[in-house]
């Protein structure tokens, strides 16, 4: 089930967005008025379906006609996946940064880190390096590199 | 009918895959360097228990389907194709004298022939088999029963929930959960007909509340492998329909699908098929279908979304 989270005391707004997205998600209830900047939190969305996409685009691309100017933050692995088949899903010029999953070589623990879009157009292909934080060993791409970053060469 | 498994192809990747069909399938494997020749071996001999050919390009798969038109059993033809040449890939799934579909991406030859020959066996079968027939002697299979479309989420995150308390991997665990929903999602909505062949709900918002009496969840574990079935009672699976949302899959890897033709794209299918699921359509018209998705379970996730991969189909009493 899809939790929101909104935080207007905050300029700009943040709204943080979590769980399942699925054809209960009622964004434009839940959500509430976006308005302006805003900020939307993606990193804790676990699953999201093909109904939810297609509540998403028709949420956000109502947005867009009324001027959004948000941005989407830790936009996480399965969304990713979403922009890297749906057109216009998130623009590229709305994603602040996305989760990306590391593998530990040596302990095999998942890590996500968070980057931001800019830092990954200046590095890729060489990703940033991360340190397994159990035990400090390095860490590796645990997705396919030219799938999972395909949105930023469109 | 005979055993044998017919090949024709010129790679040996694909030899050895398909002698190991044919071995656990107990037959022999035949040889053939073109299409008309295999045409007349099953004239001569009979339908035989499947029949592989590698294809490298459009006009093998046209040559194909204007040289075996109406002469073999579609669901014994198995194309092997290579899943980054997304045109062939898109023109054999288009064929309508192809059923089957490996992807040729093997890990190991002999071990994807191995586990392919349970889908070649259970085409083999009478009539449509449930998972159990499928999965090794050692696999459990729990079912869960289904009564109202709401349950749908539910049985989605108990499936994670499962594989979670087995130590599986966290993104898999999802990934499975989110290839159930889809499959939940197509019987619920749109395999549902009237006495008239129309479909019931299929532009019901997916957020209502319907009946679901006669569909079924079964998942099945082994060591190395995954498998989720979903079974309606309405058997209106369209094969060529299915086939041509799984080719999408293909078009994907090059262009993304534009938000105004979302709708009705029958995504859900190409996202399971993108997160590394292989799929097995069973239709019994009029009586049932089963839909099975297949992972394999690996350590890494982006080994688990890349793995050897088929889609395969069979389809009772044709008209």
């Amino acid at each position: 089930m899809m939790t929101v989270k909104r935080d207007d005391r905050t300029k700009p707004v943040q709204i943080k967005i979590s769980g399942v997205i699925d054809e209960r998600a009622e964004f434009g209830l839940r959500l509430g008025k976006i308005d302006g900047e805003v900020i939307i939190d993606c990193g804790s969305v676990l699953r999201i379906n093909s109904a939810g996409i297609k509540l998403w685009r028709e949420f956000w691309q109502k947005e867009r006609r009324k001027g959004f100017r948000g941005k989407f933050k830790a936009v996480s692995t399965v969304l990713v996946d979403a922009m890297n088949v749906v057109s216009d899903f998130i623009l590229q010029s709305e994603v602040e940064s996305i989760c990306v999953p590391y593998l530990c070589t040596a302990c095999n623990k998942e890590n996500i880190s968070i980057i931001s879009v800019g830092e990954l157009r200046q590095t890729l292909p060489i990703l940033p390096v991360l340190k397994c934080p159990i035990c400090d060993a390095q860490c590796e791409l645990n997705e396919i590199a030219s799938d999972y970053f395909r949105f930023l060469t469109d | 009918m005979e055993k044998a498994i017919l090949l024709a192809s010129e790679r040996e990747e694909d030899f050895v895959f398909a002698a190991e069909i044919a071995r656990r399938c107990g037959g022999e494997i035949v040889l053939f360097s073109d299409v008309d020749k295999i045409v007349e071996h099953v004239g001569r001999e009979g339908s035989p228990q499947g029949i592989f050919v590698g294809f490298s390009d459009i006009e093998g798969v046209k040559s194909f389907s204007a040289k075996t038109k109406g002469k073999l059993e579609t669901d014994r033809v198995h194309a092997i194709v290579s899943p980054s040449d997304s045109d062939t890939s898109m023109a054999a799934f288009r064929c309508d004298e192809i059923g089957n579909f490996v992807l040729n991406r093997y890990s190991n030859p002999i071990q994807d022939g191995a586990y392919y020959s349970r889908v070649v066996k259970a085409i083999d079968q009478d009539r449509s088999f449930g998972l159990k027939s499928v999965l090794n002697a050692s696999g459990g299979v729990q079912t869960v029963k289904l009564t109202d479309s709401y349950q749908k989420g539910f049985a989605a995150n108990a499936v994670a929930f499962h594989l979670r308390e087995l130590r599986c991997n966290e993104r898999i665990a999802r990934t499975v959960a989110g290839a159930v929903d889809e499959l939940l999602m197509n019987a619920i909505f749109d395999a549902p007909v009237n006495e008239k062949g129309q479909r019931i709900y299929d532009r019901t918002p997916r957020g209502v509340s319907i009946s679901t009496v006669g569909v079924e969840l079964q998942i099945g574990l082994e060591e190395e492998l995954i498998a989720v079935m979903v079974k309606d009672q309405s058997g209106s699976l369209n094969r060529t329909i299915a086939l041509d949302h799984i080719a999408k899959t293909f078009d994907l890897q090059r262009n993304h699908i534009r938000g105004e033709d979302y709708q009705g794209a029958g995504i859900g299918l190409a996202l399971v098929i993108r997160s590394g699921g292989s799929l097995f359509f069973v239709n019994e018209p009029g009586k049932q279908t089963e839909v099975t998705v297949f992972f394999r379970q690996t350590e890494k996730f982006k080994d688990f979304k890349n793995p050897f991969q088929f889609v395969a189909t069979r389809i009772y009493n044709r008209k």
